[in-house]
């Protein structure tokens, strides 16, 4: 018991200012990548390069493109079509994987480590749609999930936000079909998988903090 | 010539009950009617008592038997109907059918030698179907045989020390030997699983995997006989005090450590073995009672609690044998809707009675337990008194633990409401589900019959029951030539029974329902807007009119909540006062509460003794 | 070539021949919970019910699918339906980078260690021989791998338990890893690190010895004071035991049994390591051997970047085309991954695959019966299950 407190004391506050201030840290091929130098196009195994730009909901931080191709280290790189401010002073997140490496997961699950520590901007994570305001959908869509991601989506209550997280719910990349097929996407949060400071701009954006 | 005609009946149907499962059904529906109304010919008087002797074979019929055959009949009737599902051989219904005639015989048998001839087989025969179920594992029958001979020693021993002593086998003769008749009772004792002896009891319902047909048989008849055979001994047993209170206190001990099993088994059949224990227990303190005021003098109490033995013991052959057969149709193996919502409605409703609360069976025999406790420590002398309080408080405890017990048995299994389809085979029966539903409802309606027993130690007295029951509808419990409390079932039904169709007619007609979450795939079940709210207060809203009119500038119409507002303020009283309450007198902590026992225990001992 | 597929079959313990692999991956394991249900319910009357969890819901980080049997709150049986998230991903017919990229995807948190595998198949399968820079720097990769993915069961457990301080001290450190990894390697996941016959960017791994011991003291430090939390330790004790070889991995080293893949690997070869074994098979035994191989892990990650300075990336490779048979296996922090190929013309032609979740599936199915619904969480959590290697790969 005592221990414990003593180890909080010894760690202080170790917490992002992360939406106020500038993020510590980036996984950088979790990035999309920025064009540096080479006259030709490298190889992309799923064609995101095309006339020195590279497509960042396609990119799987593979790196097949270095040295032509650098990270950018942006964590910006999440598009919202939506912006609720209902949702400002709280949002619950529901998860749903349909067919992830399980890396998504746990970048999504990282959000609650106390380095991100979501609660602090009142974004928590909810066991069931019902109570959900966002649906975090990651991996590719695979036929048996199909009707688990329907059902979650008509169970949660209006406003709603689906966010496809990784380049394999956005565009599919190499392994399977992408959920923006089958579901209305709101909020793409590019990367494989994402940075949990890219997610949580992401969530951010959509309930138009930013 | 009744008493040789009927046991005939009722082995020509166990034979032939051989023949299919569906006939075994009939005969057993049949048998159990004919048994019945006979018993209810028995109880009012229109048969008289009766007996038959060749030699050494003696049977005989009085009116606690007549009132025990009623118990046994009704739940032969229950787990006739639970044959419906039962994984039927010709062998299992032969003994079953042997079980029951054993049963039969060992109340209407006539001396010793006779009872123990039935005794021993209907145990043989228990044993066999225990055996027959689990082949594998003999273990249970095992247990279950060798509790059941130490029972039959017992009794051999008793009939022998009779026989010696006074030289025949009547039960006349035992009674005047101290030694036979202690004997003779624990050997029924033993049979009826009271504490520590409870391992027939729980191993034979809990760990063998038998049907509910004879899991009735073998759960709720052996212990309702044997509590038959000791109440007859022990009425006739007058001279000997040390016996009854023996009694007492091994029922108080086995009331309060039978509960205690109870809530924390995890086996829900291993759960209903221990109140199973737990009732018996209740039965034999109501018999030790009833055995001291008659040898003490208190002639209305011991009819009350002659009485209120007839009354636990059918409470819980009804009772118990419900929640078993509940407990097999709400299996996910019987696939019929009906079926189903009945026995989950009786499974509740006999789990209400099982906990002992008004106005069902258990409510009333608890209260006649309790209440006839209370008049012995007041009227007894000293040392009764002291005991009387003792056994009231443990028996108090159990009882109070029972009603944890049995929430957490219907919170286990009766809650679940699965969708299914219905097939036109499992409409068929739809109408013998309704008695289930109905069999612990009418407890309190058959209690007025058992008045015709209460006149077993002084006089005889149909229907009436003379001070108990005077009206038919209300329980009076005598206290030196007064009365001493009241209850009426009766009223407390029909009140009940007008709140709950008040609450049926003004309830929402449009029920909303959604699909819960369930992982996302189809489950089948659903939720409705009931679920969450106050059935109560949606119901009385609509009792009161709208407002309409302009608010803020708008028009709008709503209605004017009062039963909301008064709740509110009542609700914030009394959150205000038990907030004090809890903090300062029940603090959770354990230390306190055990300390209130302990003073009200010895408050009570005080004035048992004083006053 | 065909060296080195003896060299794989006599491997011993980590031994599969191609008919093993054909087998169909256990996806679905359930008929025979029905049919029990039919067998107890008909024969005795007492409560059993099945209890729906999954495929999606709070408290699992993969979607996947149990079917619990259960009478009052002891479970009588489980069984699961793992397809629900089955990618079918087809490797056949691809060139040997673009299965590689799909390999590291097989499992993103073990990502180092199947990347790594199927390299050294590949090189093994050519007779390649990689410096042994290169090959050190897998090891440290894979290391690190396994100490985030054991920090990552660690919180589960801990949050589990309700130890909540515990719980977001063990993230912190993953977290705190994980950015070492990143900064050293570019990614969190080391995605895209690995390449046939080397690696495809440059790493910088100063400091990063000493980052993975400072976390690695933290850790201990941390799993000594959990140690002292009776509240923790009853959770964990004899739930969902697991004797005997029908498990993998740190299951099957908390079961007593001595057995590691790395002790056989050639890649480990020259450096010193403890197998870390418990008794008692059971969640606790489990925990304790993931702990003790976070400590093991850092120490061979000392070692090995011993060895190896800041790499430069190789040149492109040439995948070649030859044509070849050749299987590997690889210790991941689950347990023993092993793999077959068959490659025509550089191309591959079929694969079989072996991954350690599926033995541990089935040994968690089996071990949890006759534990209370409590403990079912700790059972699954204590295995490090990843339903996402548990698909369809062909």
């Amino acid at each position: 018991m005592k221990a414990w407190i003593l180890r909080s004391f010894r760690k202080g506050i170790i917490t992002s200012k992360f939406p106020g201030g500038r993020n510590e840290n980036a996984s950088p091929w979790s990035t999309p990548p920025v064009y540096r130098k080479g006259d030709q196009d490298p190889y992309c195994p799923v064609g995101a390069i095309s006339q020195g730009k590279a497509d960042a909901n396609r990119c799987i931080s593979c790196g097949l493109c270095y040295p032509n191709y650098e990270p950018s280290m942006d964590i910006h790189g999440s598009v919202s079509s939506v912006s609720v401010p209902a949702l400002k002073k709280s949002i619950r997140i529901y998860q749903i994987d349909v067919g992830s490496c399980g890396a998504c997961n746990l970048e999504i699950g990282a959000l609650a480590n106390p380095q991100y520590d979501m609660a602090r901007l009142g974004i928590s994570f909810t066991n069931t749609p019902r109570h959900a305001d966002a649906l975090l959908v990651s991996g590719v869509l695979t036929d048996n999930m199909r009707e688990p991601l329907m059902r979650a989506y008509e169970a949660m209550a209006e406003p709603r936000v689906v966010f496809a997280v990784g380049a394999c719910a956005i565009s599919g990349s190499l392994l399977g079909k992408a959920v923006s097929d089958t579901l209305r996407i709101d909020v793409t949060v590019p990367g494989c998988p994402p940075d949990p400071f890219t997610i949580m701009d992401a969530v951010q954006k959509a309930r138009g903090v930013k | 010539m009744n008493i040789i005609i009927l046991p005939g009946i009722i082995a020509f149907l166990v034979i032939l009950s051989t023949y299919s499962r569906s006939i075994h059904r009939i005969c057993t529906i049949t048998g159990s009617i004919i048994l019945t109304v006979v018993s209810i010919l028995y109880l009012t008087g229109y048969l008289a008592i009766d007996s038959f002797i060749i030699d050494h074979f003696s049977l005989s019929i009085n009116h606690l038997s007549g009132a025990f055959l009623l118990i046994i009949s009704t739940v032969w009737f229950i787990s006739g109907i639970n044959t419906v599902i039962a994984n039927w051989t010709r062998t299992r219904a032969f003994f079953a059918g042997l079980l029951f005639f054993g049963i039969l015989g060992t109340l209407f048998s006539g001396n010793t030698i006779t009872l123990i001839v039935f005794w021993e087989a209907f145990t043989i025969s228990a044993m066999f179907i225990l055996g027959l179920y689990n082949r594998r594992e003999l273990l249970s029958s095992y247990v279950f045989l060798s509790v059941g001979e130490l029972s039959t020693i017992l009794l051999i021993l008793g009939a022998a020390v009779s026989f010696a002593s006074a030289g025949s086998f009547s039960l006349a003769a035992l009674f005047d030997n101290p030694l036979a008749i202690s004997l003779w009772i624990s050997g029924f004792v033993v049979k009826a699983g009271i504490i520590p002896l409870q391992a027939s009891e729980w191993y034979s319902l809990g760990m063998s995997g038998i049907d509910s047909s004879m899991s009735i048989l073998i759960g709720v008849l052996i212990p309702t006989v044997s509590i038959y055979a000791v109440e007859e001994a022990s009425l006739s047993a007058l001279q000997f005090q040390a016996i009854p209170l023996t009694m007492i206190m091994t029922g108080a001990i086995s009331v309060f450590a039978g509960a205690i099993y109870a809530s924390a088994a995890e086996n829900p059949r291993v759960l209903a073995a221990y109140s199973t224990v737990e009732n018996v227990g209740a039965m034999l303190v109501l018999i030790g009672v009833s055995s001291l005021s008659f040898a003490t003098g208190h002639l209305n109490l011991g009819n009350f609690a002659t009485i209120g033995v007839a009354i636990y013991a059918l409470m819980h052959g009804i009772g118990k044998s419900t929640i078993l057969s509940s407990t097999a149709f709400n299996s996910d193996s019987f696939n019929s809707r009906e079926w189903r919502s009945m026995s989950r409605s009786g499974l509740v409703i006999a789990s209400v009675s099982m906990m002992g609360l008004a106005p069902l069976g258990g409510g009333i025999g608890e209260w006649m337990l309790l209440e006839s406790l209370f008049i012995s420590s007041l009227t007894m002398i000293q040392y009764y008194a002291i005991i009387a309080v003792l056994a009231g408080a443990l028996s108090a405890l159990g009882a109070g633990i029972s009603v944890v017990v049995f929430t957490k048995f219907v919170g286990f299994t009766g809650t679940a409401s699965p969708k299914m389809k219905l097939s036109p085979e499992s409409r068929k029966n739809y109408g013998i589900g309704y008695l289930l539903i109905a069999l612990p409802l009418m407890t309190p309606l058959l209690f007025m019959l058992f008045s015709g027993i209460s006149g077993y130690g002084s006089k005889v007295n149909f229907l009436t029951g003379g001070e108990i029951f005077p009206n038919g509808y209300t329980i009076f419990s005598p206290y030196n030539g007064n009365t001493f409390g009241v209850l009426t079932p009766t009223f407390t039904i029909i009140s009940l029974a007008v709140i709950f169709s008040c609450i049926y007619l003004f309830r929402p007609k449009h029920v909303r329902e959604v699909d819960p979450w369930a992982g996302g795939v189809e489950r089948g079940r659903t939720y409705n807007s009931f679920n969450y709210s106050n059935p109560a207060r949606i119901t009385f809203v609509r009792l009161f009119p709208r407002i309409e009119g302009f608010m803020h500038k708008d028009y709008s119409s709503h209605r004017f909540d009062m039963v909301y507002l008064t709740f509110l303020s009542l609700f914030r009283k009394y959150e205000r006062i038990s907030r004090v309450i809890a903090l300062k007198i029940m603090n959770g902590n354990v230390r306190q509460y055990v300390m209130y026992i302990m003073i009200t225990l010895i408050l009570s001992i005080a004035i048992a003794l004083f006053i | 070539m065909k060296q080195s597929h003896m060299a794989f079959m006599e491997s011993g313990n980590f031994l599969y021949t191609l008919d093993r692999f054909k087998e169909v991956p256990v996806l679905y394991k359930g008929e025979n919970i029905k049919e029990a249900l039919q067998e107890k319910i008909v024969s005795t009357d007492s409560s059993l019910s099945i209890f729906p969890y999954g495929p999606s819901s709070g408290g699992m980080v993969e979607s996947v699918y149990f079917d619990i049997l259960t009478q009052g709150e002891r479970i009588q049986k489980v069984s699961f339906d793992a397809g629900f998230k089955n990618r079918s991903i087809k490797l056949s017919g691809l060139s040997m980078g673009d299965a590689l990229l799909r390999i590291e995807r097989m499992n993103g948190v073990h990502s180092a260690a199947y990347s790594s595998m199927f390299c050294h198949i590949w090189e093994k399968g050519i007779a390649m021989d990689i410096p042994d820079q290169i090959k050190y720097l897998r090891v440290a990769m894979m290391e690190a791998e396994r100490i985030s993915s054991h920090l990552f069961v660690a919180s589960r457990l801990t949050g589990g338990a309700s130890q909540n301080i515990a719980h977001m001290n063990i993230l912190l450190l993953r977290e705190e890893l994980l950015r070492a990894i990143a900064s050293a390697f570019g990614h969190r996941y080391f995605f895209g690190v690995n390449r046939l016959g080397g690696i495809s960017r440059p790493v910088n791994i100063n400091g990063f010895q000493k980052k993975i011991r400072q976390i690695s003291d933290e850790y201990r430090e941390i799993f000594h004071t959990l140690m002292d939390s009776r509240v923790f330790i009853d959770r964990l004790d004899r739930s969902a035991i697991i004797k005997g070889e029908n498990s993998s991995g740190p299951a099957m080293r908390a079961s007593g049994i001595k057995k590691d893949g790395r002790n056989l690997h050639r890649y480990y070869e020259g450096l010193e390591f403890k197998t870390i074994t418990s008794d008692g098979g059971d969640a606790l035994a489990r925990f304790m051997v993931r702990s003790g191989e976070i400590h093991e892990s850092a120490s061979i990650i000392e070692q090995a970047l011993l060895h190896s300075g800041d790499l430069k990336p190789d040149p492109e490779v040439n995948e070649g085309s030859d044509s070849f048979m050749a299987g590997g296996f690889m210790e991941t922090p689950s347990g023993d991954a092993s793999m077959i190929i068959k490659v025509r013309d550089g191309k591959l032609e079929s694969t079989g695959f072996m991954s350690p979740s599926i033995l541990n599936m089935e040994a968690f199915a089996g071990s949890v019966s006759g534990n209370t619904f409590a403990d079912f969480l700790f059972g699954y959590e204590s295995l490090g299950i990843w339903v996402c290697e548990m698909g369809d790969f062909q």
